[in-house]
């Protein structure tokens, strides 16, 4: 497991910026299996376009200052 | 985790075949083993096998390094080398690496109690500790704990807190993510504008490459500012202690001393009075509170405040409701006109006799409070620079009228302030912000941060990747603020423990560590002995290796090579308070003023092992050394016992 204080500082910048919780707990996710080191390239891929995929859009961001 | 070394065995290399076994007969490893290793003995090949055994890595060395480690005139084509580990008091670890010497390679075997398996393949569990990132934090020369201090080793403090949390899988994921993304934008070009879209990551890399390199320039001449700001104190003081002895400019020296400080006092007061003013506009401005005063003036003479309220009362009680939603009956129309004139003339004449008292100090044409606290600081700093120039002038007189040595001192001085100039200059170049005029040929790393940045989103436009450039952006942007707030809070926490532990061990003359950075940095650090700024070396390290119960074998070779005596004593009585497993690979010129202190620490629980190659001149000096044989071959021999380890001469490193 990260270490708590990662896991905080992770969760206390995704809230601070108003994004997803959802991409925390993915980004949590990566790093988790990094430190078991049994992560192949295909796997970190995967869990990288997870996490992008959680990230909001660039329309949507745009929609959101626009309001 | 708990990880003990229990010993390792190695046949067919360039060191003698040998089994080192560290466990002791109740099945526990000593605190302390001190292996001593005759010059010629393999210690380097040793300690590299064990390396390579621990993280894996003679998988990939190179055909060449790989033979260099066959016997030299040796018929053998195979070497062995096995380390065997102990996990958490039961699980035993066997790591077998055969060199192939005619193909040049080297293959594993990992034996996890019953089960074999062909290739480096330790539990997962362990192997995070046995990552090369963090497994060379268990094997260092004695010079590391020191280089963490000066900073001028490879790896510097901050990266081992980040190893040590695993905080650098955070950067693995940012580097992913920016690799990723590359890769996209690259595929994702359209076709016809392939040629622009090649100019334009040629473009972005050459940018981002210059920008790395100013950073890292700026951080090593950041580092070597620091060193050389350190050293001019210290030559300072050894000057001022010098030309002291005479006691000739002593007085002379005292009163620019005194005129020095009290120039430094006011600075600083005057500076704290421009704190204060900076939030009243009209005292920074005065030419600011004449305008308003005319204002007030014009506004006095107009009425015109008062004329549009009492306009807007006069309507108001025309109307059927008033503003508070009750009828408008001819009582409170006559009560809302008697009052309007009480009222505005009282409101508007008052505000604008306050506004005028409050503008008036300012209205004048004397001089502005700002423009005073200004030049306060001006006479001040004046003050302060002719102090300064006092002192060295009677440094130079006093130079003048004394010896070799103040005057090498003081062009040592000068020598270094030239320096430090120099090196202000460039790291102020270098972080300063961008400014009109700046061209490729400039330092200044926000330049080309800036450069960077257009030409990322230059690319991002042209590849259609803009929104992946977002979320990639998003994502980075989150990975480097929660490393500084985790790295940040880790580093409090270790810096604390670290100096809870030094007011422990060096109750008499304790030093603290202020801060750590690209290396640890110490409270006073003028006043740190070479014994003292190892031990801070040391507890850092230990305070990592040993915290939330975690244990780790530390394997040091040469553990006090270059220290003096005092050091070498203060060390040895402090390494069996710091680690649980301490493995030193020693020569007999290290024995002195180190074995003793450190066997008086570690309460004997410490493992005297003398290895030496068998060659005609140690045949005949085996049997005189006495010590049990603990292993032996042909070409090696390994004895136990303090006598044996303390018995075999100096001159051993020469000849053998």
């Amino acid at each position: 497991m990260p270490r708590e204080e990662v896991i905080n500082a992770i969760r206390s910048e995704i809230e601070s910026r108003n994004l997803p919780q959802e991409a925390g707990d993915r980004i949590l996710a990566f790093i988790k299996q990094a430190e078991s080191s049994e992560f192949p390239n295909r796997d970190r891929e995967e869990q990288l376009a997870l996490i992008l995929d959680a990230l909001p859009s660039l329309e949507a961001e745009q929609g959101d200052s626009e309001l | 985790m708990k990880i003990e070394l229990l010993g390792w065995k190695s046949e067919g290399l360039r060191s003698p075949d040998i089994e080192v076994k560290l466990e002791k007969s109740d099945g526990s490893v000593a605190r302390v083993s001190l292996l001593q290793m005759p010059n010629g003995t393999g210690k380097t090949t040793t300690l590299n096998c064990l390396r390579a055994a621990m993280d894996g890595s003679a998988e990939t060395w190179p055909e060449d390094k790989v033979k260099s480690y066959r016997e030299i005139h040796g018929k053998r084509d195979l070497g062995l080398f096995v380390a065997t580990l102990r996990v958490n008091d039961t699980q035993k670890i066997i790591v077998e690496m055969t060199f192939h010497f005619n193909e040049g390679v080297v293959t594993y075997k990992t034996i996890v109690g019953s089960k074999t398996v062909d290739n480096y393949s330790p539990p997962p569990d362990v192997r995070r500790y046995l990552d090369p990132r963090f497994s060379k934090l268990l094997f260092f020369d004695g010079e590391l704990a020191n280089n963490l201090i000066d900073g001028k080793g490879t790896t510097s403090a901050s990266q081992i807190i980040d190893t040590f949390y695993g905080l650098y899988h955070l950067f693995e994921l940012k580097e992913n993510a920016r690799r990723s993304y590359e890769l996209y934008e690259k595929r994702s070009g359209p076709a016809k504008g392939a040629a622009q879209l090649t100019k334009l990551i040629s473009r972005r890399d050459s940018l981002r490459e210059k920008s790395q390199k100013l950073r890292q320039q700026a951080e090593s001449n950041e580092t070597h500012l620091q060193e050389f700001r350190h050293e001019h104190t210290r030559i300072e003081v050894e000057l001022e202690e010098h030309l002291l002895k005479s006691g000739q400019f002593k007085e002379e020296e005292n009163r620019a001393h005194e005129e020095r400080d009290q120039a430094s006092s006011r600075l600083e007061v005057a500076f704290h009075d421009v704190d204060l003013i900076f939030p009243d506009p009209f005292a920074i401005w005065p030419p600011l509170a004449a305008r308003v005063h005319d204002l007030v003036e014009s506004l006095d003479r107009l009425k015109l405040t008062e004329q549009s309220s009492r306009l807007f009362l006069e309507e108001l009680v025309e109307e059927p409701v008033c503003v508070c939603d009750r009828p408008m009956d001819s009582a409170a129309r006559a009560s809302i006109l008697k009052r309007a004139d009480q009222t505005l003339e009282d409101a508007v004449n008052g505000y604008l006799k306050s506004l005028k008292r409050q503008v008036q100090p300012y209205a004048k044409d004397g001089p502005s409070t700002f423009g005073e606290a200004v030049d306060r600081i001006v006479a001040a700093d004046n003050d302060l620079t002719e102090a300064g120039k006092s002192l060295e002038n009677i440094r130079t007189r006093a130079v003048a009228a004394g010896d070799d040595v103040s005057q090498k001192k003081k062009d040592a001085l000068e020598k270094i302030r030239g320096e430090i100039e120099a090196l202000e200059d460039s790291v102020e170049n270098a972080r300063r912000p961008t400014r009109t005029g700046d061209d490729e040929r400039c330092g200044c790393i926000d330049y080309f941060e800036k450069r960077l940045k257009e030409a990322e989103n230059d690319l991002a436009r042209l590849s259609g990747t803009r929104d992946l450039k977002h979320r990639t952006d998003t994502l980075i942007q989150v990975i480097d603020s929660a490393y500084k707030q985790a790295h940040s809070l880790l580093k409090d926490d270790v810096v604390k423990r670290a100096n809870v532990r030094l007011r422990q061990i060096l109750r008499y003359n304790p030093v603290q560590i202020s801060d750590i950075g690209n290396s640890v940095q110490l409270e006073g650090r003028g006043g740190a002995s070479v014994g003292q700024t190892l031990a801070v070396g040391y507890v850092f390290l230990a305070g990592l290796l040993y915290e939330g119960g975690n244990q780790f074998p530390l394997v040091v070779d040469s553990p006090v090579g270059s220290l003096d005596d005092e050091a070498r004593k203060e060390l040895g009585g402090l390494i069996p308070i710091l680690v649980k497993q301490m493995v030193g690979f020693v020569i007999a010129t290290e024995r002195k003023w180190f074995v003793d202190p450190l066997a008086d620490a570690s309460d004997g629980d410490l493992l005297y092992l003398t290895h030496l190659r068998i060659n005609e001149y140690t045949k005949e000096i085996i049997a005189d050394l006495g010590g049990n044989k603990r292993s032996g071959s042909e070409n090696g021999i390994l004895l136990e016992g303090r006598d044996a380890f303390m018995a075999l001469g100096e001159g051993m490193d020469e000849t053998t």
